[in-house]
């Protein structure tokens, strides 16, 4: 008895789930048209555009999928920039550096260590913590 | 940084115009849990970034100046100097990538404040400050609060899974 509860149970996730997946995919069509009067909108602004002195960045959310892999991102947008690299040494650790700053004279770099866990075949989790970077604005 | 055109007034012919200086020297301690929710097409990734930051130095003062042209004209203008405070943020983030090298990155930025300084507005007549006023107060450290990025990612390494022949 117990055994059809759980299963009904993981029909009802299952459709739940690709519910989930039509509706994000939906999604992306919208934002495609969406992206383009986003940046209309923030350039017609410069409040919303100019870093200030405190660099707000933009985190690094990394997920391995390879053994041994070594990646490189390059991300950015009209007020700022990332390059990005992490590299895992072991199936559980890794390390991760990259430099960031704004258009106006500003500049900084980090280096992380990692820790990351595959929990289930859809659900990754991934702790960075570091020291000694040293961001710099000027101007 | 001078005179840059602030609102779309400015930039055709009178309007509002921003000028500031920033000389500031900052380290960070940081943690950042993360959490990706992945199928063959999404990835889902949430992750929230904690910051502590000890200032070496920190110099922000700006003006924002309205008219600057005219006879008569406004100046809203604000500075803050401070060494060696710690402070704290958070920078909560989204990102978003479609089973493709691209990808789209949202983030936030919260954080505690070291120094409250004055907002004044000052109104000028013919070159000479004719009067001034609080305009409120800014928190300092001062940065936005929302990030906007898109990005391209590569990736080296065997596929999981994958034997070498």
């Amino acid at each position: 008895m117990y055994f059809g509860k759980i299963s009904y149970i993981a029909s009802d996730f299952k459709i739940l789930h690709e519910n989930i997946l039509k509706r994000l995919i939906m999604r992306r069509k919208m934002l495609t048209m969406m992206v383009p009067v986003l940046i209309g909108i923030i350039l017609t602004s410069c409040s919303a555009v100019l870093q200030k002195a405190y660099l707000e960045t933009s985190p690094n959310l990394n997920r391995f999928t390879r053994e041994k892999e070594k990646n490189v991102k390059a991300s950015l947008f009209v007020n700022h920039y990332e390059v990005q690299s992490n590299v895992a040494l072991s199936p559980h650790l890794g390390v991760s550096a990259g430099i960031n700053g704004g258009f106006k004279h500003q500049f900084g770099g980090e280096v992380a260590g990692i820790f990351y866990e595959d929990f289930t075949d859809k659900f990754y989790f991934e702790v960075q913590g570091a020291m000694g970077i040293l961001p710099i604005s000027r101007k | 940084m001078n005179s840059v055109p602030w609102d779309v007034g400015a930039l055709i012919e009178y309007g509002t115009f921003f000028s500031r200086n920033i000389d500031t020297r900052y380290h960070k301690i940081f943690i950042q849990p993360e959490w990706v929710y992945h199928t063959e097409k999404i990835d889902l990734a949430v992750a929230c970034k904690m910051n502590a930051n000890y200032f070496d130095s920190y110099h922000y003062n700006y003006c924002i100046e309205d008219h600057p042209d005219d006879y008569d004209y406004y100046q809203t203008i604000s500075s803050s100097d401070f060494r060696y405070k710690w402070n704290f943020s958070l920078e909560p983030a989204v990102k978003i990538q479609f089973h493709s090298k691209l990808f789209l990155q949202a983030s936030f930025l919260c954080s505690t404040s070291v120094n409250n300084v004055p907002v004044i507005r000052c109104h000028y007549v013919d070159g000479e400050l004719h009067e001034w006023e609080y305009d409120g107060e800014e928190n300092n450290p001062s940065h936005l609060s929302f990030l906007f990025t898109v990005g391209y990612e590569l990736k080296f390494g065997k596929k999981k899974g994958k034997v070498a022949l």
